[in-house]
């Protein structure tokens, strides 16, 4: 999807018009750049997408559909990487997916086990419910308890942009006859 | 502009690039034109100077070897596109790259890329400019980065001094678990050992991962001091060069100066990098070391506590036993008590029971003799008893024998009247049979006229029949049976008969009790004479008649030959389609006509 603005009117594409006019792009400065920018944000964004429900427990499908959406008008080019997940979480009024994290090394992960094992444990890892015995488990998805936006879309976003810096200003350069 | 999805905007700002680079063009072509003039001048000292500097610069690239990446390439990259990129972090979190050098070196790499032309060298002069403004920048970012270094090493001492602290800990655990293994010897001693075993060999582990990390640390701590004086040389480098292009030496050594310059840049750059990931790898390893000692920690804790709470556990079932054992102590103490107390009663018992056996001996005996004299009265009684008994046997026997004699005299006397009855019974028949038989005899005295008369007319019948003709003879006889019935019928005044037919050959061998004078019995059988012949029978008679002997033998014997009284027996005849019964009656009535009694059952009639 990308979207087209000029003062105050923003057009969003996708589909053949999209194709349309990205060629009509490409016919004037910066179409290339664009390319290459989103080239490698859609990288970063599957691969996010791929590891995204790897890291949680939770599994909705809404803070994990990370999805390029790229803005064009006069003055810049903005290839945004992120979560399409709209909601907010609680009170804060910050995007939900911002808040979405690994578990942390002490996670502890409540699991069924049989009446004997259940007294086995120690008390403090106990849990009855609804008639069933729980005990408190390491969390085989046990990890630093980072953020998955930071760690999956910003840092590789940002690592990929630094790389490709030299490229685009080459190429822009080229574009406004500098050549 | 809204971002339509939570996460990093990469924006490239195209209006401020272009503006960026057309300052840059026209400020270095600008100051190529200023330095033309003073090139000349300065020539020779910025070739010394240059000198100078390409020697600074082969040390400071050697020591770049030793040293990571400030920026990196990407870092290098990055400043290459200040001003024209920025990078923005969520929603305001936006950081600039900018620089002017940076945009002088985008626009030198664009026009190198592009295959500008070296003959405008004028041109170049802004850009070799901006090439060692980037040396400087690099060199200030590597020292930020070195600052950086050397704080994060301060913190993996920090995080080192708290793993001690946390060996420390391990290492209390494991005393107060040695402790509770030893109080619990007998209980948990084996799983206990090989417990301690695991811990022991956990902590070696640990203690060697982190004595090389901090080895490492060490190392890299020492690299680090090495660059940082390296850098203090490459600043002096970087002044000779700056004076170098003041003084106006030749572009080419300042060109080649800078070229070297630069790539000894990125070699340190590169080391940097190298020196960055380094760390970061130490860092991980420092983590996960960090993490398993706090994990086996966690698990030491929660195996000492489960201990302690087994030991509790065991502490509080041995309290138990114990209070269970003195009270089994009290209670056994109590049970003796007890038993004392029944020993006493028991032996009070056997005392009481042993007077009460002197007591029941005195009346026993006693009673004994009092049943023995009891018995001696019963005997007494049964002897008076029997002599009653015997006395009234006697009393019995003469009963019986005047009961006998009584039966004796009783059949004697029912002899005598048996007789007495015989006798008048006898007399009685006698008299009957008198009276009967001079009945007869005045009877027979009238029948004998009127057989008389039936025989006369019956011989006047077959001599006019003729006695060879059966038809005569039985004409014959009928005639003189039907006479003789007129006869009798006359002779009881009971006037004609009714014509009485017999079928011929019934009656002409009748054999029938001859009528004998007073009723007596026949002397043998009598054969019917050929003419046939009339009889009359007394009362109780039997009459037997028959054609050949062995009819009459068979008839005789089929009266049974009892004794007693002889059954009424009638000679069944069929006359005319009457039984015998109306014959008989027939017969009754011209009996009674004649005087004599009337059948049995019938009543008498008098008047």
């Amino acid at each position: 999807m990308t979207r087209y603005t000029r003062s105050d009117v923003t057009v969003i594409l996708d589909g053949g018009l999209e194709d349309l006019v990205r060629r009509a792009l490409d016919a004037v400065e910066g179409g290339e750049v664009v390319r290459r920018l989103e080239a490698e944000a859609e990288a970063v964004a599957e691969e996010a997408r791929g590891f995204w429900y790897r890291q949680v427990d939770k599994e909705t499908g809404l803070s994990g559909d990370i999805q390029v959406v790229t803005t064009v008008s006069d003055t810049e080019v903005r290839v945004g990487i992120g979560s399409t997940d709209r909601r907010t979480a609680g009170k804060t009024g910050k995007p939900l997916p911002v808040m979405v994290h690994r578990p942390t090394a002490r996670s502890l992960k409540r699991v069924e086990v049989t009446r004997a094992d259940y007294f086995k444990a120690p008390e403090r890892l106990r849990h009855f419910e609804d008639g069933k015995f729980y005990l408190d488990s390491p969390n085989p998805l046990a990890s630093d308890g980072k953020y998955l936006l930071q760690e999956l879309v910003r840092k590789p976003a940002k690592v990929k942009l630094q790389a490709l810096a030299p490229e685009l200003a080459r190429l822009l350069a080229q574009k406004m006859g500098r050549s | 502009m809204a971002n339509e999805v939570v996460g990093v905007d990469l924006v490239l700002k195209i209006d401020k690039f272009r503006e960026e680079l057309e300052k840059a063009t026209a400020a270095g072509d600008k100051n190529a034109k200023a330095l033309v003039a003073s090139f000349s001048r300065e020539l020779k000292k910025m070739e010394k100077d240059a000198r100078d500097a390409a020697s600074d610069a082969k040390e400071l690239a050697k020591a770049s070897k030793e040293a990571g990446e400030s920026f990196g390439k990407a870092g290098q990259s990055a400043s290459k596109l200040a001003g024209i990129l920025e990078l923005v972090g969520g929603a305001d979190a936006a950081r600039t790259l900018a620089d002017i050098a940076d945009v002088g070196e985008v626009a030198a790499e664009s026009a190198g890329a592009l295959g500008l032309s070296m003959g405008g060298m004028l041109a170049l002069l802004g850009p070799v400019a901006a090439a060692v403004g980037i040396a400087a920048v690099a060199i200030g970012g590597w020292r930020e980065h070195t600052e950086q270094a050397e704080q994060r090493a301060h913190d993996y001492a920090v995080a080192l001094g708290e793993i001690e602290r946390g060996m420390g800990d391990i290492k209390d655990a494991l005393d107060e678990l040695a402790v509770r293994e030893g109080v619990l010897s007998g209980a948990l001693g084996l799983e206990d050992a090989e417990f301690l075993r695991s811990q022991t060999a956990a902590e070696k582990t640990f203690a060697e991962e982190r004595g090389k990390v901090i080895d490492e640390l060490q190392k890299q701590q020492d690299r680090m001091a090495a660059l940082r004086a390296l850098s203090e040389k490459g600043d002096s480098g970087i002044g000779g060069m700056f004076s170098n292009i003041l003084s106006g030496n030749t572009v080419e050594a300042l060109s080649s100066e800078t070229d070297t310059v630069g790539h000894h840049i990125k070699d340190l750059q590169s080391k940097l990098h190298d020196l960055d990931q380094e760390q970061g790898q130490y860092a991980d390893r420092l983590t996960d070391v960090t993490t398993g000692e706090r994990k086996q920690k966690e698990a030491v804790q929660d195996s000492a506590k489960a201990t302690r709470d087994a030991a509790e556990a065991e502490r509080k079932r041995v309290a138990a036993l114990q209070a269970l054992n003195d009270q089994l102590h009290d209670e056994e103490a109590a049970g003796k008590a007890q038993r004392a107390t029944y020993d006493a009663a028991i032996a009070k018992l056997g005392d009481l029971a042993e007077a009460d056996r002197q007591k029941m001996g005195t009346a026993s005996e006693r009673l004994a003799k009092e049943h023995e004299a009891a018995l001696q009265d019963i005997e007494d009684l049964q002897r008076v008893a029997l002599a009653a008994s015997e006395t009234a046997t006697g009393r019995e026997n003469a009963e019986a024998e005047a009961l006998d004699a009584m039966k004796a005299e009783n059949t004697r006397y029912a002899a005598d009247v048996k007789k007495i009855h015989d006798d008048l019974y006898a007399g009685l028949v006698q008299k009957a049979q008198q009276a009967a038989a001079a009945q007869v005899a005045a009877q027979q005295a009238a029948w004998g006229s009127v057989s008389d008369e039936a025989d006369a007319a019956l011989s006047s019948v077959v001599s006019f029949f003729g006695e060879e003709s059966a038809a005569g003879k039985a004409a014959a006889a009928a005639q003189i049976l039907l006479g003789e019935i007129e006869l009798l019928a006359k002779a009881a005044s009971l006037g004609p008969a009714a014509p009485l037919y017999i079928a011929a050959g019934e009656v002409p061998l009748a054999l029938a009790a001859a009528k004998l004078a007073g009723f007596g019995d026949t002397p043998g059988p009598i054969a019917v004479p050929e003419q046939g012949a009339a009889y009359t029978f007394a009362p109780r008679d039997i009459v037997v008649a028959g054609r050949t002997p062995e009819a009459v033998q068979r008839q005789v014997e089929g009266l049974g030959g009892g004794g007693g009284e002889p059954a009424r027996t009638e000679v069944a005849l069929r006359v005319g389609g009457r039984t015998s019964e109306r014959i008989v009656v027939q017969a009754a009535r011209a009996r009674r006509g004649m005087g004599r009694r009337t059948p049995a059952g019938r009543k008498r009639r008098t008047s």
